[in-house]
């Protein structure tokens, strides 16, 4: 089967619908942090609730932070 | 014929606390027989009608929770892993939660593997939320040399969660890795394992250029031939699904399945299937490159949680499928989990054996860097490496400290117990006695062992 072909049924799923709408609305796609699922009904529904209250869909995922302390906090996602 | 009973000295008696009944029993026996008087232990009649509730713990019905008590054939190695989680502060879901979505989806060897681990190295926070925009994670915090090590899961459908615990485990142990085979040095705390291995950045960076992943002008211009043979190869069962009409869950499980490839794809891309706007992957700022000496590669992170993920798996065809794909990393990553994988192998902690910072001047890092980095500690095999820094933890060493005659001397003698007359466990690993996968590991670490010594050998 071919990509294209392919392409069609992963462009239909919720989270490609939202991440489209997303664009269309801000000019650029929303920003998940860490890692997400093809197609995600779950998170697609969160990006529609951001659209619908005008806010881009941005999550902040720092990986690395160095406090004042000298301790430090390290995140991988 | 009636029986006589001495209520006070019944089961229990003293903690009756009900005084109509107990006023109804007293007026009963009034006049009847005995002294018609009973000891309550206090006046029911001083007793306001609704007396206060005493709480009584031990008898409150509990929300029943998973602990580590053995499930119905459960492994001792699946007991063990449970006991371990148990240990941890579980926040956010009933305890054992976490334990559970481990031991679903995880092979044998990787609960194997996950034993030994957590003895040295246990989990102290397990937090689960049930926020959606909020991506699950791997964090540690460390301080003066002492880390804490935490894992924040989103809830979710249990194969999932199953997936992605596994996933945020391989950070955890691809931390730890680090900590444990390169303490002592002057490195980076943000540094992982992946970031610190040189075979595997090298194994990496050749299948990015086999696949031809180099970067194009654009990142989603970036591997388009591999990414979308990937989704040829691997979503198209979804095309099935979608006119058979099937239901939903099976959709998601074809995509979930493909994830970790793409997400591997993704990292070597920096974010090339992100961009394509499905969902997947980690997305082109996560993979931007913000100086990785200092800060680490998350390209590298990723990519080692993801096999982790896969070469845990209970699921035998997902390590196949990675095999298939990412031969040269695959079969770095093989070789490395030959040591940590090994059964015998024990893990150090590392918060007992934390590092001290030092404090070292321009030029002695310089000098410490050209002994770290000389060509000879390059080329160590993997199994010699983990013997040469066992060799030099007990001198009391860092092992880059031995001069290259010595490093070549210790490496005959780590040969001799492939071959030599002192009958080492490597010598009938190697006969075959332990079986063939086994001595297909050990003949491939006797080959890597001879070649060294040939290479570095001045006669």
């Amino acid at each position: 089967m071919k990509y294209k072909e392919i392409e069609k049924i992963l462009s239909n799923t919720p989270l490609a619908v939202a991440i489209r709408l997303h664009e269309d609305t801000f000019g650029y796609p929303p920003e998940f942090g860490g890692k997400t699922r093809i197609g995600d009904p779950i998170l697609a529904e969160e990006v529609h609730k951001s659209i619908a209250k005008g806010e881009p869909f941005i999550v902040d995922a720092p990986q690395f932070i160095e406090h004042e302390d000298g301790s430090f906090t390290l995140t991988a996602y | 014929m009636r029986k006589c009973i001495t209520l006070e000295d019944q089961p229990g008696f003293q903690n009756i606390h009900a005084p109509v009944l107990q006023q109804a029993i007293d007026r009963g026996l009034s006049g009847h027989s005995g002294t018609g008087k009973v000891d309550w232990g206090y006046d029911p009649l001083e007793v306001d009608k609704n007396p206060p509730r005493i709480p009584d713990e031990s008898n409150k019905p509990r929300r029943k929770r998973k602990d580590f008590a053995r499930g119905k054939d459960e492994s001792w190695r699946a007991n063990r892993v449970r006991r371990q989680f148990f240990e941890a502060v579980e926040v956010g879901n009933p305890k054992g939660i976490f334990a559970q979505s481990i031991i679903n989806g995880i092979s044998d060897k990787g609960l194997d593997f996950i034993g030994r681990f957590l003895d040295a190295n246990p989990l102290n926070t397990i937090t689960w939320h049930g926020d959606k925009s909020k991506p699950s994670h791997f964090s540690v915090s460390g301080v003066g040399g002492k880390f804490t090590f935490n894992i924040t899961m989103q809830r979710g459908r249990s194969k999932l969660v199953s997936t992605t615990a596994r996933h945020e485990f391989g950070h955890f142990v691809d931390y730890v890795l680090g900590l444990m085979s390169y303490k002592g040095d002057t490195r980076s705390q943000a540094l992982f394992f992946s970031d610190l291995f040189p075979a595997f950045g090298e194994a990496f960076q050749k299948e990015i250029t086999r696949l031809g992943l180099e970067p194009k002008k654009t990142v989603k211009g970036t591997g388009k031939e591999f990414l979308d043979r990937i989704v040829e190869e691997l979503v198209a069962p979804a095309s099935k699904v979608t006119r058979q009409g099937l239901v939903k869950g099976d959709l998601n499980d074809i995509l979930d399945d493909a994830s970790g490839i793409l997400d591997i794809a993704d990292a070597m891309t920096g974010g090339a299937w992100v961009s394509r706007g499905f969902g997947g992957g980690h997305g082109i700022k996560y993979y931007k490159l913000n100086n990785p000496k200092k800060f680490g590669n998350s390209r590298l992170h990723e990519t080692f949680a993801n096999l982790f993920e896969s070469w845990s798996s209970k699921d035998k065809r997902s390590w196949k499928r990675m095999k298939r794909y990412f031969p040269e990393l695959t079969k770095v990553f093989d070789e490395m989990m030959s040591v940590y994988g090994d059964p015998t192998t024990i893990f150090n902690s590392v918060n007992a054996n934390a590092p001290t910072p030092t404090t070292t001047t321009a030029p002695d890092n310089l000098r410490l860097n050209r002994l770290q980095n000389r060509p000879i500690i390059k080329d160590l095999p993997f199994v010699f490496m983990k013997h040469l820094k066992d060799v030099a933890s007990d001198d009391r060493i860092e092992s880059w400290e031995y001069t290259d005659d010595e490093i070549v001397s210790e490496a005959r003698y780590f040969k001799s117990k492939y071959d030599g007359n002192i009958g080492f466990e490597e010598q009938e690993d190697l006969a075959g006695l332990n079986g063939k996968e086994i001595q297909k590991t050990r003949r491939r670490e006797y080959n890597q062992i001879k070649r060294f010594i040939g290479k570095w050998s001045k006669n």
